[in-house]
């Protein structure tokens, strides 16, 4: 994908979600400020970002939707339900077309159409033909700004568009400043990250024999990107001469903090932002960490000098014990600082779910609200970005089987008011998710007649089962209890998805129900999940992966090298005979003699003993996440578990050691 | 001393304060084409900038200064 | 040629005043007082044609002492020096047309108000 193209769809993602949670808490608390410029200021750099693409439909919404924010920001007019409505519409329908530009490359053919109806519907919420005028009028005197941030747009757009509010600051020192010991200009120097400088006369300039040297008559203006109040800082002892006005962002193309493009279009997973936010103090002790590796490793060159002087008595044993106590240490710790850079709080995923919620809801006409507790809670980029969509799931299953219509929920004596609780919690390592709706909970007796119809259990199998395990029935694939197929759940990933995903974190998912009362869908999951280094070989026509702690090292020996020994074979390596056995026999399979002149052979450690083992080609080292042996295969021996391969097919990985012995 | 004259053209160097100002003009009003040297200025005071500010005279030479190189001599020129 | 007034109550901060201003001034003399009231009757005495004041003193502060000076000399070059204040001080100090010095005082601190002072002495003399 065109890189600008992929910077623009990650940040418009953010800036939707960042609105969205804007409004939403505008809709609790309708008079914040902060709030309603911080949704402003997100819709309005979304704009300028569209701008840059050929998305006019998407452009045309944005700018309705920014009107109504600016008229609401400067007239104080209040985002009543049907205004925070028309706005959350425009987002729902700004993030659609963005995932669909992420997918196809362009916006729906419906978007022109569907963007006219729906800025038509906020238009129509602007009663005063041009709402925007005062907003328009209190920045009239702020020209100088625009002008300064034209000129640095044209001399500097990659400052101009960083994405981040730029100070603009205006400073007039007065004609005798010099003899209070102002130096204006000296001070233009201290301000933080300062993007442009202008200076201009403010009165005519006096003919040079007349020239005052000691009268100051110049304005200067200046654009910084640093927060107002670390420029005004530097402006404290002159707050008489100087004004500030902080802009909005310029919309930011992110051209200019796109990390290098130096890898092909091709390379890395097709799908999905792979920029990860960390924070700098992450970044910082990886640093620490690499430099002690560096200092490790040349004390070690300085070992290696001294071991080759002849004649000096050292104790080698306890000095390379030392040093690699010292890397062992460093390698330990810069293994758990990279893990640390890739823990994202949950609140990545959980921050858009009290949206999808409200919508989900709203089309099935069930008012719903989100309790969010635990979003704090860190857990592995791969387990957050495997979760997002299992969560969904869940969530829309709740609100749609789990959840009465409210006026069944007024006779059973409740709020008509659903609640979902999503709540993260950790224990130690692990995870847990816990999904709970205030709903009719699950009945028994309907999963166990639905599995009877569609005969998920035998019938006999079905009639021994308590009522723990037919609620587990839930997950298995296929299953769905819902009377009626709607447009949300019923299809696409159904539970069964849900537990695959989970499982394949290494994670277990169940259901409990209290009829009447509620379910509650709890995930146990790891907090990180750990890459294990393997060799892919290939032995009797299959490939199969090879934990790399348990390789020696990997040889190749002359076929007239190996000796009939006993019932098996043997070959010597460095004066040591190292038993050879085939991985095809080892895993029973057929064992086919190659003709290749050398025999390419894996040493592992066997107890304390090196064994060969025969392999027909060495494939690759990779770095993978294991997903442990479940259902029959759980507890075979030799199998460690199975991995994905970059081509969706599996691949076993074995534990060598425990096949031979 | 900050300001010198030198083969007509005229050096600033180092610091320059406020007090620079007024030698500068002086030797500007003797000659407005005469050519000031910013090889070796560190700081400008805004008198001295605003001296060469209202009177244009020709430059030449960067200073080794960052604020001054990149900020008010592109002013300058 | 100019003298030099410096009020502050700490004997110490008085000695490092006048080692920075020998520094940047060495024909200056200097003449010190430890409080507004000595102060002010130093300026009722003699000839001074600048002073740096410390803010913080007890009894009248320095702001008081610059507005009472301010009254008497309109043109002459006052410099308050304190270590953080805040920005209704500022304002009444800009009101008064003082100029800040930050504390710890050095030569590089006191610099920018010596030259301003020396620049104004001159041209009152020209």
């Amino acid at each position: 994908m065109d890189d600008l193209l992929h910077h623009f769809i990650v940040e418009a993602k953010e800036l939707i979600q960042q609105a969205s949670d804007d409004l939403l808490a505008l809709e609790r608390r309708p008079f914040d400020p902060h709030r309603l410029d911080s949704a402003f200021r997100a819709v309005h750099t979304l704009k300028g970002s569209v701008g840059l693409f050929d998305l006019k439909p998407l452009g045309d919404l944005l700018h309705a939707a920014e009107d109504l924010l600016a008229a609401a920001r400067a007239d104080g007019l209040d985002l009543d339900a049907a205004a925070l409505g028309a706005l959350f519409a425009c987002l729902e329908a700004s993030e659609r077309w963005v995932g669909a530009v992420e997918a196809n490359g362009d916006l729906p053919p419906d978007a022109p159409e569907k963007a006219d109806a729906l800025a038509a519907g906020v238009r129509s919420l602007l009663d005063t033909p041009n709402p925007s005028l005062a907003a328009v009028a209190s920045r009239a005197d702020a020209a100088w700004a625009d002008a300064l941030f034209d000129a640095l747009r044209g001399s500097d757009p990659a400052a101009a568009a960083s994405g981040r509010p730029l100070t603009a600051i205006r400073y007039e020192p007065r004609p005798d400043c010099f003899f209070s010991g102002d130096d204006p200009l000296g001070l233009m120097r201290s301000v933080p990250e300062l993007a442009a400088l202008k200076v201009s006369a403010r009165d005519p300039w006096p003919p040079a024999g007349s020239f005052d040297p000691f009268a100051c008559n110049l304005v200067i203006e200046a654009l910084s990107g640093a927060p107002h109040p670390d420029v005004a800082a530097v402006f404290r002892f002159v707050p008489d001469q100087v004004r500030f006005l902080v802009r909005d962002a310029e919309p930011a193309p992110a051209v200019a903090s796109a990390p290098s493009g130096a890898q092909g279009p091709d390379s890395g997973p097709p799908a999905g932002p792979r920029t990860v936010r960390v924070e700098a103090g992450r970044i910082d002790r990886l640093a620490d960490l690499v430099g002690e590796l560096i200092v490790a490793k040349n004390a070690l060159a300085h070992l290696v000098d001294a071991a080759g002087r002849v004649g000096e008595d050292v104790d080698w044993t306890g000095k390379l014990a030392a040093h690699h106590a010292v890397i062992d240490r460093l390698a330990g710790d810069l293994h758990a600082a990279v893990v640390d850079v890739r823990m994202l709080p949950l609140r990545d995923i959980f921050r858009r779910f009290p949206r999808t919620v409200r919508e989900i809801g709203a089309r099935l006409g069930k008012t719903v609200g989100l309790t969010v507790s635990g979003e704090d809670i860190e857990a592995d980029k791969t387990v957050i970005d495997a979760l997002s969509e299992p969560l969904v799931h869940v969530l829309r299953n709740a609100i749609d089987h789990g959840v009465e219509p409210g006026e069944v929920r007024l006779e059973a004596g409740k709020s008509p008011e659903a609640t979902i609780t999503l709540r993260a919690s950790r224990f130690g390592n692990r995870l847990s998710i816990e999904v709970s709706d205030d709903g009719r909970g699950i009945d028994p007796a309907r999963i166990r007649r639905v599995a009877a119809e569609r005969a998920v259990v035998a019938p006999d199998r079905l009639a021994a089962m308590s009522d723990d395990d037919i609620l587990d029935l839930v997950f298995t694939p296929g299953f769905s209890t819902s009377g009626s197929v709607t447009d949300l759940s019923g299809r696409g990933v159904g539970m069964d998805a849900v537990r695959a995903a989970v499982e394949s974190l290494g994670g277990r998912v169940s259901v409990l129900s209290r009829p009447g009362h509620g379910t509650t869908v709890k995930m146990d999951l790891p907090t990180s999940v750990v890459m294990t280094q393997i060799m892919s070989v290939e032995a009797g026509g299959r490939v199969h992966g090879v934990l790399m702690d348990s390789i020696i090292e990997t040889a190749a020996i002359r076929r007239d090298r190996i000796a009939p020994v006993g019932s098996g074979r043997a070959f010597v390596l460095r004066n040591r005979t190292v038993p050879l056995v085939h991985l095809s026999a080892l895993l029973d399979g057929p064992e086919r003699d190659s003709l290749a002149q050398d025999v390419k052979v894996l040493v592992v450690r066997v107890g304390s003993e090196p064994v060969g083992v025969a392999v027909d080609r060495f494939i690759d080292r990779m770095d993978v996440m294991m997903r442990p042996m479940t259902g029959i295969l759980a507890g075979a021996p030799g199998l460690i578990g199975t991995t994905i391969q970059g081509d969706g097919s599996v691949l076993m990985v074995l534990d060598i050691a425990e096949l031979i012995g | 001393m900050s300001v010198r004259l030198e083969a007509e053209v005229v050096h600033l160097e180092g610091d320059c304060g406020v007090e620079d100002a007024e030698p500068l003009l002086v030797l500007l009003q003797a000659d407005r084409f005469r050519t000031v040297d910013l090889d070796r200025v560190d700081r400008l005071h805004t008198a001295v900038f605003q001296v060469l500010f209202a009177l244009r005279p020709p430059l030449q030479g960067q200073s080794p200064d960052l604020f001054v190189r990149e900020r008010l001599l592109p002013i300058l020129s | 040629m100019a003298t030099v007034l410096i009020v502050d109550d700490s004997k110490l901060a008085r000695i490092v005043a006048t080692k920075a201003l020998t520094a940047l001034q060495p024909d200056w003399e200097r003449v010190e007082a430890g409080n507004a009231d000595e102060a002010l009757a130093v300026v009722g005495e003699r000839q001074i044609d600048l002073v740096l004041i410390d803010f913080n003193m007890p009894g009248r502060d320095g702001l008081d002492l610059a507005a009472e000076l301010r009254s008497r000399h309109p043109d002459m070059p006052i410099a308050l020096i304190t270590a953080n204040v805040q920005d209704e001080v500022i304002a009444r100090a800009r009101a008064i047309n003082a100029t800040f010095v930050g504390k710890p005082l050095t030569e590089d601190a006191l610099r920018a108000f010596v030259s301003g002072a020396a620049l104004r002495l001159r041209k009152a003399q020209a």
